[in-house]
């Protein structure tokens, strides 16, 4: 929109950013983690901190802030099994500060990332297919799959009894 | 039996967890080391180039004195009109030249991406992800067997589109690029007719071929002074304006009315008069003196309503919410020209009556 028209970084720029997508895009990565706030601060802060390197280049910076940040929590995740604390994370013992319900979070960490922040986006952000297409690069039937993914996912756990 | 979890409860979860203060603080933090070092960063370790910022600092310092001191000398003249007002206008002119946009080009010659690629930059930022081009289908009327469509992909609600004014900026864009890039391959001396379609009704919205031209009759400057005025004389606030440059210039304003719905029905018509320059015939007839405009009405961050047109398709579109919808007085008297497609009367269609009197 008119009002996303960006002119040169300063920091007062980068601030007011951060007040109107600054909150979504963390709890986005949150769901994305699995609920692992650390990893969202950390994939957070570090995109805003490559946006500010890239401002010149960046023509959107919402979308471009999730894609980086989204690739910095997979990384993260990644990162995290590499090193035998996946498993220990998945028990949530690893969690200092467990910002979500037990229930939401095992609902969250029985999903893939990808699948996680497209439910999130579309059942909590209340974005369309393609708009969670634009914000993670990817198209609106590949979102659709990964939600309907979930959601089968999410049905195979009710039936094992593995969510109450 | 256990149920599916409403995901949509479930996750309302989200909505009781925030970030910490102290990710905010350290963002700014990052942003005060990237930015502050940006000028020189290691380089800064070099004498000569320590010499070489002073210098610039203080030729901009010097830049900055005359700046203020020609506009003391200026305000002498002229009285400052803006005094007691509100906050002037946030002013942005397009680049083409310093845009490098991310929208995605599909299919197409190479004259033609190039020409939808110098297009795209001159409308700057947009939400238009991509054009895709192919052969025009047999569907299109009239139908030219070597008419060739550009698709635009953007974020948009297909049905009741009218009531979505978010979406009108881009959509208003997707025909500026669309006619600049004709423009811009006829000038060159191509046969190619252009269709377009935005994808809102999955129909054409545009067959055209004109005289390829410059429009170059007025400044960026010129242009920003006259909105200004006329916000100034209607009694409202321009809070943003926005210079595009497809290939001739058009405008985008921001307006902030008290009374949306009265100045809607009241006062656009008068605004739009005056704000931007008209063709000087009826719709069509080369020259325009600008591409088009694009006027949108907002409370806080919310788009109310939004009136654009584009004299270099012939095309004027109007969006508003649901509940003000009845108040666009119809359409401007310089775009009612028996020839323009125009869009049906709104208040023909069953929209709420006016809250305004």
């Amino acid at each position: 929109v008119l009002g996303e028209e960006r002119g040169i970084a300063d920091v007062e720029a980068i601030g007011a950013l951060y007040s109107s997508v600054g909150g979504e895009l963390w709890r986005a990565m949150l769901a994305a983690s699995g609920g692992r706030a650390e990893v969202a601060d950390e994939a957070t802060a570090e995109a805003f901190k490559r946006l500010c390197l890239h401002w010149d280049r960046v023509r959107e910076p919402r979308p471009w802030l999730y894609r980086t940040a989204y690739r910095l929590v997979v990384d993260e995740l990644r990162r995290g099994r590499r090193e035998g604390v996946g498993e220990a994370l998945t028990e949530g013992g690893l969690v200092e500060e467990q910002s979500l319900s037990g229930e939401l979070t095992s609902v969250l960490r029985r999903l893939a990332p990808d699948q996680r922040l497209a439910v999130f986006l579309v059942y909590y952000a209340d974005l369309s297919f393609s708009e969670v297409a634009s914000l993670t690069d990817s198209s609106a039937v590949a979102v659709r799959i990964r939600v309907h993914r979930a959601r089968r996912r999410l049905r195979e756990m009710i039936e094992d009894g593995a969510y109450a | 039996m256990a149920h599916m979890p409403d995901l949509h409860e479930l996750f309302e979860e989200f909505s009781a967890v925030s970030p910490g203060r102290e990710l905010r603080q350290r963002i700014v933090t990052d942003a005060e080391k990237v930015l502050g070092g940006r000028s020189g960063g290691r380089a800064l370790a070099r004498p000569w180039r320590r010499r070489a910022v002073g210098w610039a600092l203080a030729a901009a310092g010097v830049a900055v004195v005359l700046v203020l001191l020609a506009a003391a000398a200026h305000s002498r003249h002229e009285p400052n009109r803006l005094n007691g007002s509100p906050p002037a206008a946030q002013i942005v002119i397009v680049d083409p030249t310093r845009v490098d946009g991310y929208t995605g080009i599909e299919g197409g010659s190479a004259r033609l991406r190039t020409a939808l690629k110098a297009s795209l930059a001159g409308v700057g930022h947009t939400r238009i992800r991509s054009v895709t081009v192919s052969r025009a289908p047999h569907t299109y009327r009239p139908y030219n067997p070597h008419g060739i469509a550009l698709t635009f992909d953007y974020p948009h609600h297909r049905h009741n589109s009218q009531y979505n004014p978010d979406q009108g900026y881009a959509q208003w864009q997707t025909g500026l690029v669309a006619a600049a890039a004709r423009d811009r391959i006829l000038g060159r001396g191509s046969e190619t007719v252009i269709y377009f379609e935005n994808g809102l009704d999955e129909h054409l919205i545009g067959v055209h071929r004109q005289v390829p031209q410059r429009n170059e009759a007025v400044s960026s400057r010129q242009l920003v002074t006259r909105a200004q005025h006329a916000a100034n004389e209607a009694g409202i606030r321009m809070t943003r304006i926005t210079i595009l440059h497809p290939r001739g210039l058009a405008v985008a304003v921001s307006l902030t009315p008290k009374n949306p719905p009265n100045f809607l029905r009241h006062r656009l018509n008068a605004f739009i008069e005056n704000a931007f320059p008209k063709p000087a015939s009826p719709w069509g007839a080369p020259p325009t003196p600008i591409d088009g405009y694009y006027v949108e009405l907002r409370s806080g961050k919310k788009i109310l309503a939004a009136q654009a047109a584009n004299y270099r398709t012939q095309e004027s579109e109007i969006w508003g919410i649901r509940p003000i919808f009845g108040c666009f007085p119809g359409i401007a008297i310089d775009l009612a020209h028996p020839n323009s497609p125009l869009f049906t009367n709104p208040m023909a269609d069953g929209v709420p009556k006016c809250p305004a009197n």
